[in-house]
């Protein structure tokens, strides 16, 4: 044995490289956040976080020891008091948003969680990579799922008794939300990666794609209303529509911004954001904010589209800011982990996890 | 400059095939077997002189050579670095394409893993690893489901409720067998490359079995294609030995027959005898070796 220590030492030290030092899930991601008036909730790496809105400070944290086999990247659903949160250890649960406790696992699932879920009071709509997008009761007893060729990443849309599900098999979908039949399945270019924008006025879903093309489908029929592509200019859309100022608006990866004519996807206006970008927009009041991967946060004016005001975020955003009272959060993949603006685009606070 | 030179040439050529044959298992062997005939020239090379180096430490020469300079050993180097020179052998000569081989062995695993990209982020990266001239949105997402397994996951098959790894016991199974079928004979000069092999064959087995259990299966598949293909590459140069694994098969001469170098470096020059190896003397055990310093203890007389 001791005469072997050499090559067994050398064999491990393989095995860490090859395994990345870690035994539990491989995966890069991205802070999933969702916040209210009083805090914000983050999912990041082996823990899920709440941070005071007001101070920037951790109130708690899920799991009170972190596990190598757990790793959280889904945005936590906060519904009624109750956080739903997927992990890349297959496993989904509901923590009390009071103190984190855990009310329930549900662990049927064969893949990673990394889409947020949905709800509309009654059923948890929870999608997973194992191809399979669960309904649960409130309980956390499983109604039905339905499958697909692919796994999914896109967060789930409920409207009234329907639910709208992006799919990385190119399709978009409209379920029966209490038994998961199809109602319809439409297929699009490229694969689904962010949550379709649902346009009450219109009744139109908009959804952007990989295959380059941002496409409205009618919510009743599924059936495709116009698509858009910049003459073939488009590069890949990886985050869900909005709408203000009678725009249906979005981002490019390359950064291109459009304002598009809901009624036929006509170019109401364009700007160039002068850089990669994955996050989705958010509409304020007035203005609308625009985050650059490399960290460039911008607002613009709504009626003429000038900035108002850009600040620089030490880290790489790749998810939606959002806002909630009187403050904007945006995930940091950096050296901080969440960051809290004034809509006078004042940093309010940082947070950056204890050991 | 890594992921550009290695991964990304990698990782596109990966996803053509992928794209070509509509699968992505079959497309993680057939670069695998790709892999392996680009580089079958190296791995030719490092058979032929790993061969040479055998058939040259078991010739008689080298032996007497071992035993003349055994206490000084500048000599013995010098002497073995002669005989290297006039046998035109090159003592780095097989691990040389080794070594070349590594980046690419390393290049082919972080491709396999970047293309199995499971997170929006390692889809956003994958996309943008993507050459022009292949078109992103047919080839993504990479479809991970090939027979039973998720490619992105550690693999096992659920046989009445109790999961098995079927894929982390047939790359234990190929890594040894590659080990016992694929080592070269060695003799008594070459005592302690035996001994280093026969370790490798032991632990490095049970190295990849649990690196297969562990890490995601496209891996492990990796592993298995690759094991079977370089026994498979051997078998055809002729030097595996089954005769290790099956005992009605007759062994291979520990020299191997077809003699690859001139007669004259391996012979001992007339003048001198060959010397007969000497039998070690048999180490005395710990307590023995402590008894033998003491000195000897009168007994007490009661």
């Amino acid at each position: 044995m001791k005469k072997h220590f050499g090559l067994i030492f050398m064999l491990v030290l393989a095995a860490l490289v090859l395994g990345g030092c870690a035994m539990g899930p491989r995966a890069d991601g991205t802070p999933g956040v969702s916040a209210d008036e009083t805090a914000a909730y983050v999912s990041y790496q082996q823990y899920v976080y709440k941070i005071d809105a007001a101070t920037g400070t951790e109130v708690w944290r899920y799991p009170q020891n972190a596990s190598a086999q757990i790793a959280f990247y889904a945005p936590p659903l906060l519904a009624d008091g109750k956080l739903y949160v997927g992990d890349l250890a297959n496993r989904f649960q509901r923590l009390s948003a009071e103190n984190g406790n855990v009310d329930w696992i549900f662990s049927e699932a064969k893949g990673w969680f990394e889409a947020k879920a949905a709800t509309d009071g009654t059923y948890i709509i929870a999608p997973n990579l194992d191809r399979n997008v669960y309904c649960l009761t409130v309980d956390g007893n499983l109604l039905w799922t339905y499958s697909s060729e692919f796994g999914f990443l896109a967060e789930p849309v409920v409207v009234e008794d329907k639910v709208y599900i992006s799919s990385m098999d190119h399709h978009l979908v409209a379920l029966d939300i209490a038994t998961g039949d199809v109602l319809w399945k439409t297929k699009l270019n490229g694969a689904l990666v962010s949550a379709p924008y649902y346009d009450t006025e219109n009744g139109a879903l908009y959804v952007g794609s990989m295959g380059k093309v941002l496409t409205a489908v009618d919510r009743q029929s599924g059936e495709i209303l116009w698509e858009f592509n910049n003459n073939g200019e488009l590069s890949s859309v990886w985050a869900t529509p909005v709408m203000f100022g009678g725009s249906v608006v979005f981002s490019d990866e390359s950064g291109k911004i459009f304002g598009l004519n809901p009624a036929d996807g006509s170019v109401n206006w364009a700007l160039d954001a002068g850089g990669n970008v994955t996050a989705g927009i958010l509409p304020l009041e007035s203005s609308f904010v625009i985050v650059r991967e490399d960290g460039t946060l911008t607002v613009y004016n709504m009626s003429d589209r000038a900035p108002v005001w850009t600040r620089t975020i030490d880290g790489q955003v790749y998810s939606t800011p959002i806002l909630a009272g009187d403050k904007i959060f945006i995930g940091v993949k950096g050296n901080v982990l969440l960051q809290a603006y004034d809509l006078n685009g004042n940093l309010v606070w940082s947070f950056t996890p204890g050991r | 400059m890594w992921d550009t030179i290695i991964v990304q040439p990698f990782t596109n050529i990966l996803l053509g095939i992928t794209l070509g044959v509509n699968n992505f298992g079959i497309a993680i062997i057939l670069f695998t077997l790709l892999i392996k005939l680009v580089t079958y020239p190296l791995t030719a090379r490092q058979i032929k002189q790993t061969r040479a180096m055998t058939e040259l430490q078991n010739s008689p020469r080298y032996k007497k050579m071992v035993e003349k300079y055994k206490d000084n050993r500048e000599k013995l180097a010098e002497e073995q670095m002669k005989l290297y020179r006039e046998a035109k052998v090159n003592p780095a000569g097989s691990c040389l394409p080794t070594l070349i081989q590594f980046p690419i062995i390393l290049g082919l695993y972080q491709s396999i893993i970047k293309v199995m990209a499971a997170t929006p982020l390692e889809l956003l990266n994958l996309e943008r690893m993507i050459y022009p001239f292949l078109d992103s949105s047919k080839i993504l997402p990479v479809q991970n489901h090939f027979l039973w397994m998720d490619l992105g996951q550690p693999e096992r098959l659920v046989v009445a409720g109790i999961p098995i790894p079927v894929l982390t016991i047939l790359v234990v199974l190929t890594t040894w067998l590659q080990g016992k079928v694929v080592a070269p004979p060695s003799g008594g000069a070459n005592d302690q490359a035996a001994a280093m092999s026969k370790s490798m064959n032991l632990y490095m087995p049970l190295f990849m079995g649990w690196i297969s259990f562990t890490l995601a299966s496209g891996l492990a598949l990796y592993f298995l294609a690759s094991n079977v293909a370089t026994i498979i590459q051997y078998s055809i140069q002729g030097t595996t030995d089954w005769s290790k694994i099956l005992p009605f098969i007759k062994p291979k001469p520990a020299v191997l027959p077809a003699s690859t170098l001139p007669a004259a470096v391996l012979e001992v020059p007339d003048d001198e005898p060959i010397p007969e190896p000497q039998k070690p003397e048999p180490k005395p055990s710990a307590r023995a070796a402590v008894k033998q310093q003491r000195p000897p203890q009168k007994r007490k007389k009661k």
